[in-house]
């Protein structure tokens, strides 16, 4: 059977590479050129910036495209197409200096004016959604001369420089209508970065080295993104020496690849968590169940659950368990006390049940409430991701044995985020990627974002408050003791039960690359808001 | 009195024309195996699919206490597989009872009536006939979402047009037949002469289709369940099979994980196809004795 399991995998390879452009790989071997092609799970969609949201596009834009300040391998700025910068005393005015001589990739020069263009684009648009909260609280832009940019914001703004938007060129999309923006395909990125763009098919995107960049070169010649429908068939690829690198891999693979002496691979910590969202609407439009609006049945589900078990099982121990809304590995994380925290306690949640009322009075195992309604609700789970999936089933099961009825119902995404905008549901099982700067992530259940992004429609003032204080706070220690308290807020409320921080599974053939490293130091190799290996990587001699 | 003795003396007739086919008798003791096991199985397995096994338990390969091994989340294969066979069978009885129902009924109404109504009812039947049944199945199941009685649903009203069409036709050649006639001029309605006279004679070729009908509503269900739209608190084969392939059964070289579910729906589908041709066979003299 391992032969003709064999047999139909070589097959299901041969398919994939007839799609892969056979020229790269043919050409690395007589040339000196150096081709890098990372096989990933996850597709491109539009090359559009504006309307982008795929995480793997994104790491496209960081080749194709510099913004005034990047992130060095502990997430702090350093200069990329602004060489320095100050702020002035009311800390309401920040004057950027440019990199002179810059050019963009069709050879027109960079100016200040393209700054100003890009910022004002997704300000008045809206459109490059990703970076509206590092724009925001923007009031004016000025451009002195070609490489002077003046900023004046209407507050302190603390995550100025934590703001990597990608710079546009001026002179390309001035030509494009503003009602057609969002649905422009950009079928030729122009840039400045370090790679500009060369080929686009089906399932690949194919970059070059940029040979008039403005800053330190790097050494591979080109990347070539591939995408991979199927899991198995990424590893076999990576293992045949088809592709250089692959990132977002099945833990199930990781025993597999490590026996490989040709790869490494790495289990790195990724930015976002998992979580069990629980419909927190109060208001009467709300279709979930009013019972859920009972703190004290979140907080059993939460110590019902065995976290460990479903980190173990679901995702093949690849990650850790979850608490608040922030990394463990993050500056800003808040951990729980031990008499905060929540952990795995089956007794605890029926202790917690008994005292609140909830009663399994008919013996039929559900709990029920003084008027005899069942504590009975949907858990609904993405159909086609399978470690979301499973933690649904064992949560469902963990629940049972606290007299709490689960109904597992899986569908796919674009049904469940309908329910979710509607709020009619009663919890499910999703994940959010997170961000260097807090805000972002912080920012989703605030009370503007119901709605939006506010899945479980939570509403603080507190919580609100702090969100805008955190924003303006310039003294870091201050603003960590307001993020800290955010995130305890969360926690004790808990209209998201952080289930677990995934990993991203990656590797490399070690065998032909060297130079690269993790980042930050547990991180992963790509996918981490930086270029900084696509940049220092190299062949082996 | 007299026509029971008829039934069991004609019972008798096919059991024995059954038992010397030999493509009936592997069908029919193969099926009839599953079926045990279906009943029988959680009474000497009982087994919930909700429980999972512990860490350790991961993936293990056949041993003495797992005789087919464990699956990813740590539970026995073979009490999966016995429980998987009670849902797939019940999906094939259910699924094909909704599809014969429908195509039976629309088969003797389109046949008996003819004209106007003929031409609206296969019309209905053509559109169900050329649209590709598998997309159709899964648009259907994504928006009705994933439980055991929507995919039941989904599967039963995608199969039937090909029963309407093969029952149409029987219809036309028995109305005109001289009894139907007969009773016609001494004026019985047309429910009755539906009901009484038309359905018990194109009741074997309902039965032979049946079967195989049967055998596409299995595989149907496993095609909907290994493409995530099955119901996920169900352990059906098709479920197995789709966890087998998610996890990366096929790469860590489990066999044991994605092949039993396999082999069990390859075998109750052949049973019942076996069984229809072979039923075929017995009920339409034509092809006997070849």
């Amino acid at each position: 059977m391992v032969r003709i399991g064999k047999i139909v995998i070589t097959v299901m390879l041969i398919l994939a590479l007839c799609m892969v452009p056979m020229g790269c790989g043919g050409e690395s071997d007589v040339s000196d050129v150096h081709s890098f092609t990372l096989g990933s799970s996850v597709a491109f969609d539009t090359l559009n910036l504006l309307s982008s949201y795929m995480q793997v596009t994104y790491e496209f834009f960081l080749l194709v495209y510099d913004p005034l300040v990047r992130y060095d391998k502990n997430y702090d700025p350093i200069p990329c197409l602004a060489k320095d910068w100050e702020i002035s005393d009311d800390e309401l005015t920040w004057t950027f200096h440019l990199q002179e001589g810059v050019k963009w990739h069709d050879g027109e020069a960079f100016t200040s004016e393209d700054v100003k263009y890009t910022y004002e684009l997704m300000m008045d648009t809206g459109l490059g959604y990703m970076y509206e909260l590092y724009l925001s609280g923007i009031t004016d832009i000025q451009c002195p001369d070609d490489n002077t940019v003046v900023i004046t914001t209407d507050a302190p703004k603390a995550n100025m420089l934590m703001n990597t938007t990608p710079i546009l060129p001026k002179h390309i999309l001035r030509a494009i209508a503003e009602e057609e923006l969002e649905t422009w395909q950009n079928e030729n990125p122009v840039g400045t970065g370090p790679y500009k763009f060369d080929s686009q098919g089906d399932n690949f995107v194919k970059v070059v080295k940029n040979e008039s960049y403005f800053g330190t070169m790097p050494n591979v010649d080109e990347f070539i993104f591939v995408d991979y429908e199927n899991l198995d068939a990424l590893a076999q690829a990576l293992m045949l020496g088809e592709i250089d690198g692959a990132t977002n891999m099945n833990p199930a693979q990781i025993k597999q690849l490590q026996a490989d002496e040709n790869i490494d691979v790495i289990s790195g910590e990724e930015l976002g968590f998992m979580q069990v969202g629980i419909n927190c609407w109060t208001d009467s439009a709300s279709k979930g169940n009013p019972l859920l609006l009972d703190k004290n049945i979140r907080h059993a589900i939460e110590l019902a659950m065995n976290k460990q078990k479903i980190v173990d099982m679901a995702y093949d121990g690849q990650g850790a368990i979850g608490t608040t809304l922030l990394n463990p590995g993050d500056f800003f994380h808040y951990e729980p006390t031990a008499e905060e925290l929540r952990s795995y306690d089956p007794e605890a949640a029926n202790a917690l049940l008994d005292a609140s009322g909830y009663l399994d009075k008919n013996g039929d195992g559900v709990r029920e409430t003084a008027d005899g309604t069942p504590l009975e609700f949907d858990l609904i789970t993405i159909a086609d991701n399978v470690e979301e999936v499973k933690s649904g089933q064992m949560i469902v099961s963990d629940c049972a044995k606290a007299g709490i009825k689960l109904n597992n119902v899986t569908m796919d995404s674009g049904a469940l985020y309908d329910k979710i905008i509607e709020g009619s549901y009663d919890m499910f099982i999703w994940g959010w990627g997170s961000d260097v700067d807090p805000t972002a992530i912080l920012d989703i259940l605030t009370t503007n974002q119901i709605g939006g992004n506010n899945e479980p429609f939570f509403s603080n003032a507190r919580y609100d408050q702090l969100h805008t204080e955190q924003q303006n706070e310039m003294d870091e220690s201050k603003r960590l003791e307001m993020v800290q308290e955010m995130q305890r807020i969360v926690y004790d409320e808990a209209p998201y039960i952080i289930l677990i921080y995934s990993n991203n599974i990656q590797a490399i053939r070690s065998d032909r690359w060297t130079g690269y490293k993790q980042i930050p130091e547990t991180g992963t190799y790509f996918f981490n808001l930086t270029n900084i290996n696509y940049m220092n990587i190299k062949a082996v001699e | 009195m007299m026509r029971w003795n008829m039934k069991i003396k004609k019972l008798k007739e096919f059991l024995k024309i059954a038992l010397n086919n030999k493509m009936a008798l592997v069908g029919m003791v193969t099926l009839l195996f599953f079926i045990l096991l279906a009943i029988f199985g959680p009474i000497f397995f009982p087994f919930s699919t909700m429980e999972f096994g512990e860490v350790e338990d991961i993936l293990l390969p056949p041993s003495a206490e797992h005789l087919l091994g464990t699956d990813d989340m740590g539970r026995d294969i073979l009490a999966n597989l016995i429980s998987g066979a009670r849902i797939s069978l019940l999906i094939g009885g259910v699924a094909t009872a909704i599809s014969m129902g429908i195509g039976t009924l629309i088969g003797i109404m389109s046949g008996y009536f003819g004209k106007g109504i003929d031409n609206l009812l296969m019309r209905f039947t053509d559109f169900f006939l050329v649209i590709p049944w598998l997309p159709l199945m899964m648009v259907l199941a994504a928006i009705l979402g994933t439980s055991l009685w929507n995919i039941i649903f989904v599967i039963g009203i995608t199969g039937w047009a090909g029963t309407a069409r093969v029952v149409r036709s029987q219809t036309l050649s028995i109305k005109e037949r001289q009894f139907v006639e007969r009773t016609v001029s001494i004026g019985a309605s047309n429910t009755h002469i539906m009901v009484h006279h038309i359905l018990p004679n194109v009741f074997p070729l309902i039965f032979a289709n049946t079967v195989l009908v049967a055998a596409v509503a299995i595989v149907s269900e496993t095609t909907l369940s290994f493409l995530g739209l099955g119901d996920p608190a169900t352990a059906s084969w098709g479920m197995m099979l789709h966890y087998a392939f998610e996890s990366g059964a096929t790469s860590a070289r489990a066999y044991w994980y994605y092949l039993p579910p396999g082999i069990c729906v390859v075998m109750v589908v052949l049973s019942f196809t076996l069984l229809g041709y072979a039923f075929d066979e017995i009920l339409n003299p034509k092809l006997r004795g070849r």
